[in-house]
Order: C-alpha cells, then structure tokens, then sequence
C-alpha cells in the first residue's frame, strides 16, 4: 500500500463511523414509531438500525476471510493470510455487536433472548464462535505454515454458513423475523424506516473498508517491523 | 415502556463500546507501530555495519 494508504484508511473510518452516528440520529428521530399492536415492544425496534448493518458487515467479514483463506490455501500468497487475520478480527468485531444487540432485542421483543429451536440465531452464533477461535489461535500459536493451513481451512469451510445464514429465515422461519429487504411483501417497511436502514448500511461498508485497510496497514508494518529488527539485531 | 427503552440503551451502548474501541485501538496500534518502524529503522541507518557498508 501507498504512503497515502493510512491516510485514506483513518479518513473512511472517521466518514463510516460519522455516517453511523447519524444513521442512529435519523433512527431516532426521524423513523416513524412501529404500530404498538403488532408489537410486544415497539420501542426496542430501533436496534434494527445497527443490528442488521452490523449482520452485513459480518457477512462481507466471512467474505474476506474466506478469499484470505482460500488464497493462502491454494497459492501460498502473503496477502491472502494478511486478509484472513483481517476477516477473522472483523468477523469477530461484528460478530460479537450481533451475538449481543440481538438477544437483548429478543429478550425485549420475544421475552427470550434464544430460541435453540431457531436455524438463523444457532448458525450465525457458529459463524461468530469461528471468528472468536482464529482470532485467539492467530494469538495463542506459533505462526507458521501449518498452523496457517489449519487456520485456513477453518476459513474456508466456516465460510458456509454464510449463505445458510442468510437462506435459514427463508427455508426455516421459526423465531427470528423473515428478510426485510427482498424479502416477500409481508416484510416490507415503511419508506423512512428503509432509507435510514439503507444508510446505515452504506455507513458500516465504508467503516469496514477503513477498519480492513488499517489492519492490513498494521499487518505490514508488523512485517516490516520483525525484518528491521532482524538486520539490527543481526549487525550487532 | 421503560423496558423497551432500557434495552434499546443498552444495545446501543454495548455496540458502541465494542465497534468505538476496537477502532480506537486499532489507530492507535498503527501509530505505535509506525513509531516504532522509524526508531527502528534510525537506528539501523546509523549501525556502524550499516555505515561502513555505505562507505
């Protein structure tokens, strides 16, 4: 990457997490209230302006990780291991906002904050559990090429549930509510409420590209970091 | 009512906690590192090994 790199990565940051803070202003101030009847607690619907971002986000996460993994896997290349720490660390960033704003938006709403019984909530925990495992592994083990392997290939079949994720609510709609966008016209939602969950969507994509480019910045440095010290260590 | 608020606080808070300070040290993590990658490569510019090898 360029010198200019950190720069623009700091910069969409900054520019993903402005856009989220205004996405919860517009979220709560200018999405209409839910109907109070068809709701066990209408207030708790505006999580949805960050959850579902959120859930996005992991999902191009798990996209990452699993053309990292992939990459490293089938040709050895340095940046696709770079990518699959990146995936891994982000998965679990985002992972972990889902696993938690969910239940308490369940509890809310369902008065349970999990439902065993539910395909949505038990694989995308799985997909949430795998990022936690190689984002500790990555920490805990020796860094070589098969540990690498290993974790790669963690990567790759975790990547899975990702489409049995998004499908779950369509083939097995128990607890958690069917997709609101492209979903059938029972799930449609008001204009405002879209436009703001669209924004917010548009918000964490950019914050994803500023958070990954950072981490891929960190992950070089670290490189080139280990190499000085090599030759210093090594004149001396 | 105060229910549902509560958990929607609650939500928010946590999930800004999480995203906030993982970036946070993120950035940090990066300048720190950048810092260190110049003292470390000061340091090797002015190696008596790396001198001589200039001369």
């Amino acid at each position: 990457m360029g010198v200019r790199a950190p720069h623009v990565a700091i910069g969409l940051s900054i520019l993903g997490l402005v856009m989220a803070c205004i996405t919860l202003w517009l979220g709560f101030t200018w999405a209409p209230n839910v109907n109070p009847d068809d709701w066990a607690a209408p207030e708790a619907y505006r999580i949805l302006f960050w959850h579902v971002p959120v859930a996005w986000a992991s999902f191009n996460a798990a996209a990452l990780l699993f053309i990292g993994s992939a990459a490293w896997f089938s040709k050895r290349l340095e940046w696709g291991w770079k990518l699959h720490v990146v995936g891994a660390n982000l998965g679990l960033v985002y992972g972990l906002c889902v696993m938690i704003s969910g239940p308490i938006w369940g509890a809310a709403e369902w008065g349970t904050p999990w439902d065993l019984t539910d395909v949505r909530l038990n694989t995308f925990a799985i997909l949430a559990g795998i990022s936690l495992f190689l984002v500790m592994g990555h920490q805990t083990q020796a860094d070589n090429e098969e540990t690498r392997d290993t974790f790669a290939t963690v990567g790759i079949f975790g990547f899975i549930l990702v489409p049995l994720t998004i499908m779950a609510i369509r083939i097995w709609e128990n607890r958690h509510p069917p997709p609101i966008i492209n979903g059938d016209e029972s799930s449609g939602l008001d204009t405002e409420i879209l436009l703001v969950l669209l924004f917010g969507v548009a918000a964490f994509q950019i914050l994803v590209i500023g958070q990954m480019m950072m981490r891929y910045i960190i992950s070089g440095l670290e490189e080139r970091l280990t190499l000085v010290q090599t030759a210093i260590d090594g004149g001396n | 009512m105060t229910d549902g608020i509560l958990f929607l606080a609650i939500a928010y808070v946590a999930m800004i906690g999480i995203i906030g300070g993982w970036t946070w040290n993120l950035l940090k993590h990066m300048n720190e590192l950048s810092e260190r990658l110049s003292a470390a490569e000061a340091t090797l510019s002015e190696s008596p090994d790396t001198k001589s090898e200039e001369e």
